[in-house]
């Protein structure tokens, strides 16, 4: 997450978008380390749907 | 479309390579028609088939063990042996795990590692952690929080494990130091997977399970239409495609059209 940071930094104003979807079991863990991570690209919550069930693993 | 870039976990040499990539896309050199929004894709939760391969020995490993003292796993005559604080095993199988500290999702694999050590150790199993992009301060903390009996260990300074431990990684060796049973990532449910490969390895059987494989993305898939709650205010995001181009509009209405998008499924 905080390597992605920095190419969110370097790179928005060049149009690119850096985003995560978070599949941490536990919500209010994921948001508080985006917090402590000083993470300000978007994060989708991914928990429960589709598209984490479909391609996310490890 | 999705672009390359397939990596798992993070090694700093990806970092120039994904500059380049990145710089490619949004800043191409040569003039062309109206760009296209490509999609970059950087998975880093995607397990490399590079790393720990099944049938391939188990690399040998100079670590230090979270209380300072030298940690070897090597192999000698036809036969894997464990070195710790001047003593000597040779396990029947060894479990090791590759994991970094700051990794939340490393960090719920050790507790089921942790029981699997404390279920077989006395017969014959070894079962080791290795934080091979931590400090042994992190580790030892580790162990402090979550309560971990396992030996954790660190590589020893001026060694370097390689590609065997880009990311996570976990490989089950049997008594010569062949890996029998190899797997990156972690999913809930895995430690009935190391349960069978042990009780096959310590009975003289085949373990039923090779690999442990994933359904992934690949470069040249079209990456599905995403609207999610944002994680931080509920709200809904989506990123879409419209005539050519990505769309993302955010949690607070706004929308863009992003030149390239990088993204990763995150366990932590």
């Amino acid at each position: 997450m905080v390597h992605l940071q920095k190419f969110h930094e370097e790179h928005a104003k060049d149009g690119l978008l850096v985003f995560a979807i978070a599949m941490h079991p536990k919500r209010e863990v994921a948001r508080e380390l985006t917090r402590e991570l000083g993470v300000t690209y978007p994060v989708f919550d991914g928990l429960d749907s589709d598209l984490g069930r479909l391609y996310a693993y490890g | 479309m999705l672009g390359f870039h397939f990596r798992h976990g993070w090694h700093a040499s990806y970092r120039r390579t994904m500059d380049t990539a990145i710089a490619r896309r949004i800043r191409p050199t040569r003039p062309r028609g109206p760009l296209r929004a490509g999609l970059l894709l950087a998975l880093l939760a995607a397990p490399s088939p590079a790393q720990l391969s099944p049938r391939e020995p188990l690399p040998e490993l100079e670590l230090v063990s979270t209380d300072g003292a030298a940690f070897r796993v090597v192999k000698e005559a036809g036969r894997v042996v464990v070195w710790r604080d001047g003593s000597e095993e040779r396990p029947k199988a060894l479990v090791v795990h590759f994991f970094q500290p700051d990794c939340l999702q490393c960090r719920a694999q050790l507790k089921p590692l942790d029981a699997l050590h404390r279920a077989y150790a006395e017969r014959g199993v070894v079962v080791l952690g290795v934080a091979h992009r931590g400090t042994a301060e992190q580790a030892r903390s580790l162990r402090g929080d979550l309560g971990l009996a396992l030996p954790l260990a660190v590589p020893a300074e001026g060694t370097k494990i390689g590609r065997a431990a880009a990311g996570d990684a976990l490989g089950i060796a049997d008594a010569s130091g062949r890996l029998r049973f190899a797997q990156a990532g972690f999913g809930e449910g895995d430690e009935k997977l190391w349960r069978e490969a042990l009780e096959a390895l310590l009975a003289g059987r085949e373990p039923p399970r090779a690999t442990v494989a994933r359904e992934r993305l690949k470069a040249g898939d079209r990456f599905p239409s995403v609207s999610l709650p944002s994680l931080r205010s509920g709200k809904t995001m989506s990123l879409t495609g419209a005539d050519g181009r990505l769309l993302f509009v955010d949690d607070a209405g706004r929308a863009t059209k992003p030149k390239a998008a990088l993204f990763f499924f995150s366990r932590y």
